[in-house]
């Protein structure tokens, strides 16, 4: 059964001459529990399409839909919404407030639901022992290796059970030995049934994917 | 909830500097403000209190300033004796004000029976009190003097119009209440060959109000409505100098500009200046210029000032959250909605600006022992200020670009 699928996406940048087309006429779907890869050159519409999923950038054309549903979001409110509720988000740069502790960045995804403060607590501590960094809850990402400061992006990311987890080049930042343990987590957690969609460079990566596809320009 | 405790105390540590700067920037305002206010409802007192009915003169003396070593203007052979009947004429009949004059006399004590006490003139004679002078005090009390000044009759009548005239055949007495035991209404008394009639009493403890705060007794005095004889052939006219040197004026309106009405009579007649003072309540004239310089002076200093704070904690506030951005959009990213960071923004400044009227308290006790203006003012003005210099940050977190963000540093 398909988790989402575009039809027919566009789009592009800039006004009049300077308008440049970054994705056009685009169709995919993403099944449940796949592990897309989303290969391509810089420029070829990787980041714009992850935005589109996302809910942070919009489509000039084409039709998005989310488990069965039109995906319509018309003001900035609601893509933080659709993000809360079903989408978690891994960035190169990892994307953590330096000033909250590791177990804080965590448990930040939960601070819009419904959880009390004990649910809420428990449920950091799960993802802490699952990602294997319960001893590092109270530190500080400046004081965290790459790896850790990835690792605690993920905890956030998959805390609240989002139905896709999207990875923008989550291990671009990272040496290769760390790159393999963070992509075993994520093979693992696609495994316990996380569909994900990684964006890549890396052919190594790609490989651990369950599917590939490659943008071109 | 969760989000706005951790945040703010987020915020509160990790930007120390430009807090302490923003709370440093709000004592000043809350400080420069309380003392513009202060000032403000000081000068608007003042203000009110010289502009409002409370407290302002009711009763001016008016003194003719001629030269008394020369033409006096109330000799018949004097040249200015003519319009000085009708600078008279114009005071008594002006809609300003009602003029009003008390004159002491004496009258001899062997004019009255004999039954009266040996003391009976000593007690509230306070021009000659020393024992044997044997004179009994009597005032001369012009028209409106009993009305204005609120003395009633016991017994009898008050003076009528015709009591004042000088052509009456006949001068009429209203005797102080001690008169009571010996006199009668009706009962005449002679004095230089002319004839006075009785024709009420005082009630008991009746007083004429001579200055401010200084009063009189007339249980013991006799009230005269008009000089006990008067000689026509003489070269002064008495009756004409009682008003305009040394009367009284109670005025209708207490924001009259008594002097200024006075100053139009005189320069119509060409007559000499006649100078008013009030003898209650506060001159009007002078504190108008002083006191709205002095509220426009303020009104400008308070708007400098705050535009002044205002600037600086819009810039400090500015910068603060450029230093933000990444983190704003890290709560984005991870479902915290725009206005509940905005919101968080709003409580933090809210709690500063608590905290910056404390010391404004402190110093209001210190000073005077409590708030002279309520720190609810204060706070509505810095609520103002502070609420205009968070428009650019809410615009700026409006522009919170998540495309960008991503971007950033992924590729």
């Amino acid at each position: 059964m398909a988790l989402l699928k575009l039809t027919n996406i566009s789009k592009s940048y800039g006004k009049d001459e300077r308008k440049t087309a970054v994705l056009e006429g685009l169709d995919i779907a993403i099944e449940e529990g796949e592990m897309l890869a989303v290969m391509g050159k810089s420029g070829s519409g990787k980041t714009t399409l992850l935005n589109i999923i996302a809910g942070i950038d919009y489509p000039d054309k084409g039709e998005y839909i989310f488990l069965d549903t039109p995906v319509l979001l018309r003001k900035t409110s609601d893509g933080v919404r659709f993000r809360r509720n079903q989408i978690g988000i891994i960035v190169q740069h990892f994307a953590l407030i330096n000033d909250f502790s590791v177990c804080e960045n965590v448990e930040m995804g939960l601070w819009e639901t419904k959880m009390s403060r004990k649910e809420r607590r428990s449920r950091t501590m799960e993802i802490l022992d699952q990602l294997e960094i319960r001893t590092l809850s109270d530190h500080y990402p400046p004081e965290l290796s790459g790896g850790e400061k990835q690792r605690t992006a993920i905890g956030r990311a998959i805390v609240t059970k989002p139905r896709l987890l999207l990875a923008d080049e989550p291990t671009g930042a990272l040496d290769n030995l760390t790159e393999q343990n963070i992509m075993d987590i994520l093979t693992k957690l696609n495994k316990e049934g996380t569909t994900m969609m990684i964006i890549t460079h890396d052919e190594d990566i790609a490989r651990r994917c369950t599917r590939v596809i490659e943008l071109k320009k | 909830m969760i989000f706005f405790v951790k945040n703010i105390y987020r915020t509160i540590l990790t930007h120390w500097k430009a807090n302490l700067l923003i709370l440093a920037d709000l004592i000043l305002c809350a400080l420069m403000i309380f003392i513009m206010l202060q000032n403000y409802s000081f000068a608007a007192y003042e203000f009110g209190r010289y502009y409002g009915d409370e407290g302002l003169a009711l009763t001016y003396t008016i003194t003719s300033e001629y030269d008394r070593t020369q033409d006096i203007p109330f000799y018949k052979q004097s040249p200015m004796y003519e319009a000085t009947k009708l600078v008279k004429e114009e005071i008594q009949n002006s809609e300003f004000w009602k003029p009003y004059y008390f004159v002491w006399l004496s009258l001899p004590r062997s004019i009255f029976v004999s039954e009266l006490p040996e003391d009976f003139e000593l007690q509230y004679d306070p021009k000659y009190p020393q024992p044997g002078f044997s004179d009994i005090n009597s005032i001369l009390f012009s028209k409106h003097l009993m009305a204005i000044q609120n003395i009633t009759i016991f017994e009898g009548r008050e003076f009528i119009a015709e009591d004042h005239e000088l052509s009456a055949e006949t001068v009429s007495l209203i005797l102080g209440y001690d008169f009571l035991p010996f006199y009668d209404v009706g009962d005449i008394i002679i004095y230089d060959g002319q004839s006075a009639k009785v024709v009420g009493f005082l009630t008991d403890n009746a007083f004429l109000r001579v200055f401010d705060g200084d009063y009189y007794n007339l249980d013991r005095s006799v009230i005269l409505p008009r000089m006990f004889s008067h000689d026509a052939s003489t070269t002064s006219d008495p009756e004409l100098f009682l008003l305009l040197d040394g009367g009284n004026l109670a005025v209708n309106n207490p924001q009259t500009d008594v002097q200024a009405e006075i100053n139009k009579i005189t320069a119509k007649y060409g007559w000499f200046p006649i100078r008013c003072e009030p003898i209650d309540g506060s001159r009007y004239i002078n504190t108008e210029v002083v006191t709205q310089k002095n509220i426009a002076l303020l009104l400008f200093l308070a708007i400098i000032s705050s535009l002044l704070c205002l600037t600086a904690l819009s810039n400090i506030l500015f910068k603060r959250t450029i230093k933000e951005y990444s983190t704003h959009c890290t709560f984005l990213l991870s479902g915290t909605p725009l206005w509940k960071i905005n919101l968080s923004i709003i409580i933090e400044m809210a709690f500063w600006t608590g905290l910056a009227i404390v010391p404004v308290i402190a110093l209001s006790y210190l000073e005077y022992g409590r708030m002279l203006v309520s720190p609810l003012y204060i706070l509505g003005f810095m609520g103002m200020i502070v609420a205009i210099s968070l428009i650019p940050v809410i615009i700026l977190n409006g522009k919170s670009n998540l495309d960008l963000f991503m971007r950033s540093r992924s590729e």
